[in-house]
C-alpha cells in the first residue's frame, strides 16, 4: 500500500470524526453558555449543584467516561449508540471547560454595562440576553475555537468504543499491512489536515472579532 | 445645628403632604450603609415636577449614592423614596417600569460597545417597551438630532469622542421619554474642551422643562439652570438654596469652604 492509499484509507473514517465533532459541538456550546451563566448568577445550593455538574464533566477522564456510558449503561437498560455516547461525553467535557471561560468573560464585563441596561428599564434577563452575553461571547470566540480543535482531536478516543473514525481506520489498516510508520504518520497528517484549517479560521475570527461581533449583534 | 435640622425635617414633611401628587421625587429620611460605612444619613429631599436640582459636594459625600437610590441602582436601608407616585422597595415588582420613567446619564457614559449608536438608543425601546423596529428607529433619530449627533447614528461608540458619546448617552435616555432625568457627574470624565457641548445639551433640556437632578461640579451650569442647589457632606444635606443665595451668601462654613476650593 502506498502512502497516498493509506491516507485515503484513513480519510474514509473522516465522516465519523466529523459527525462526532458536529454533535459534540451541539452539546458543548449550549452546555458551556448555560452552565457559565448559571454559575455566574446562582448562589448557595444552586451554585453548589451547578459547580458539581461542571466539575463532574471537567475533572473526570474522558476515556473512562466513554467506557462507563457505553459499556455500563446497557446494564441498567439504557442503550445509547456509540456516536451518541462519544458526542455527549466529548461535548460535555469540552463544554465544561468552556463554561469557565463564559463565567470569566461575564465577570470581566464592566458593571456599568448592566447598570445602564437596568436604568433603561430592561429586566435582568434582557440585560443578560442583549447586553452582557453578546459582549462575553464575542470575547470568547478564540477560546471556543480552541475547544473545537481539542474536540476534533479528542474524537480519536471514540475508536475505543467501536466507531470507525480516522483512528479506527488506521488501526484496521495497520492490522492488514504491518506498516506502522507510514500508517501512523499518515494518521497524524490527516488530523493536521482537519485541524489546521480550523486553527486558521480561528485566527481569522480573532482578527475580525470586531466586524463579526458587529454583524452578529445587529438588532 | 441639631434644632435647625429637625425644623427643616418638619417643613419637609408638611411640604410632602401638600405636594405628594405633584412631587416627581420624594425622599424621606433615607439612610444607606456600605458595610459599616454610612453613605447616607437620614436624607430628606423633594423634587417637584419640572424642577432642576443640582447636587454638589466633596467626593464621598453620598451625592452619587443618593441619585442612584432614586432608580434603585443602590437600595436604601432606611426611609422612603417615592418616584412618580410609586414607592421604591428592595426587590419590588414593577421596578423596571419605574426605571423606564427615570433616565440616567453616567459619568463613564456606559454606552453598549457592541451596538451602533442607533441600536444603543433603540435597545430598550424595542426590548422593554416592545416598539417595532421602524418606529423605534424614528424615535431614536429624533432624539439623536436633538443632541446634534444624528449623522453618527451608524457608527459605534468607540469611534466617537467622549463628548459625542455622552450626548449619545443622553439621547439614549431620552428615547424612553422619561419624566425625570438623573445626571451622575456627566462631565467629570470628559476632556475640558468637550464639557461645553454636553452642558449645552443639558441646558437646552432644562429649558424645555425636564425634571432634572444633576450631580455636578459645573457651577456655571448650576448658576444658569438650577432652581435649587443642594450641598452634601458626609452623607447628609448641609445646605439647600436657590443658586443666587447658594453662591452669593452660603450659610454654612462647610459650604463656604467647599465653594472657595472649587472657585480657587
Amino acid at each position: 500500500m502506498s502512502f497516498i492509499e493509506i491516507v485515503l484509507g484513513i480519510l474514509q473514517g473522516a465522516d465519523v470524526t466529523a459527525e462526532v465533532t458536529f454533535f459534540g459541538l451541539l452539546y458543548a456550546v449550549p452546555f458551556a453558555v448555560l452552565a457559565g451563566v448559571l454559575q455566574h448568577f446562582s448562589t448557595g445550593a444552586a451554585r453548589w449543584a451547578i459547580t458539581a455538574l461542571i466539575e463532574f464533566w471537567r475533572s473526570t477522564s474522558v476515556i473512562v467516561l466513554l467506557y462507563v456510558f457505553y459499556y455500563s449503561l446497557p446494564a441498567f437498560g439504557i442503550e445509547l449508540s456509540a456516536v451518541a455516547v462519544g458526542a455527549m461525553v466529548l461535548g460535555l467535557n469540552a463544554g465544561a471547560y468552556s463554561s469557565q471561560s463564559v463565567r470569566a468573560a461575564l465577570q470581566s464585563l464592566d458593571r456599568g454595562q448592566c447598570e445602564a441596561g437596568l436604568a433603561l428599564g430592561l429586566n435582568r434577563f434582557a440585560v443578560l440576553r442583549w447586553i452582557e452575553l453578546p459582549q462575553a461571547l464575542r470575547k470568547m470566540i478564540p477560546t471556543f475555537v480552541n475547544e473545537a480543535i481539542q474536540l476534533i482531536k479528542g474524537t480519536a478516543l471514540v475508536s475505543l468504543i467501536t466507531l470507525t473514525d480516522m483512528t479506527f481506520r488506521a488501526k484496521q489498516i495497520a492490522q492488514s499491512t504491518y506498516d506502522p510508520v507510514a500508517i501512523y504518520s499518515g494518521l497524524l497528517l490527516c488530523y493536521l489536515m482537519v485541524c489546521y484549517p480550523v486553527t486558521l479560521l480561528g485566527r481569522h475570527l480573532e482578527r475580525s472579532t470586531g466586524k463579526l461581533g458587529e454583524r452578529v449583534n445587529e438588532l | 445645628m441639631e434644632p435647625e435640622r429637625t425644623e427643616r425635617r418638619t417643613l419637609v414633611v408638611e411640604f410632602t403632604q401638600k405636594a405628594d401628587s405633584r412631587a416627581a421625587v420624594l425622599i424621606e429620611g433615607v439612610s444607606k450603609w456600605f458595610g459599616t460605612f454610612q453613605a447616607l444619613d437620614k436624607v430628606s429631599l423633594n423634587v417637584a415636577v419640572g424642577e432642576r436640582l443640582v447636587i454638589c459636594g466633596p467626593s464621598g459625600s453620598g451625592k452619587s449614592t443618593l441619585i442612584r437610590c432614586v432608580n434603585q441602582l443602590e437600595t436604601h436601608d432606611e426611609g422612603r423614596i417615592v418616584v412618580s407616585g410609586a414607592e421604591l422597595r428592595p426587590g419590588m415588582r414593577g421596578l423596571a417600569e419605574v426605571r423606564r420613567d427615570v433616565g440616567m446619564v453616567f459619568q463613564q457614559f456606559n454606552l453598549f460597545p457592541h451596538l451602533s449608536v442607533l441600536d444603543n438608543c433603540t435597545l430598550a425601546l424595542r426590548r422593554a417597551r416592545k416598539i417595532p423596529k421602524d418606529a423605534a428607529n424614528q424615535i431614536a433619530m429624533e432624539k439623536l438630532e436633538r443632541v446634534h449627533i444624528a449623522e453618527q447614528a451608524k457608527k459605534y461608540p468607540r469611534q466617537l469622542s467622549g463628548g459625542q458619546q455622552q450626548r449619545v448617552a443622553i439621547a439614549r435616555a431620552l428615547c424612553m421619554k422619561p419624566k425625570i432625568m438623573l445626571f451622575d457627574e456627566p462631565t467629570s470624565a470628559l476632556d475640558p474642551e468637550m464639557v461645553k457641548e454636553v452642558l449645552d445639551v443639558m441646558t437646552a433640556l432644562a429649558k424645555e422643562g425636564m425634571t432634572m437632578i444633576c450631580v455636578t461640579h459645573e457651577m456655571g451650569f448650576a448658576r444658569e439652570v438650577a432652581d435649587r442647589v443642594v450641598f452634601m457632606d458626609k452623607g447628609a444635606i448641609i445646605e439647600e438654596a436657590a443658586p443666587q443665595k447658594f453662591f452669593g451668601n452660603p450659610e454654612h462654613d462647610r459650604t463656604k469652604q467647599f465653594l472657595k476650593q472649587l472657585l480657587h
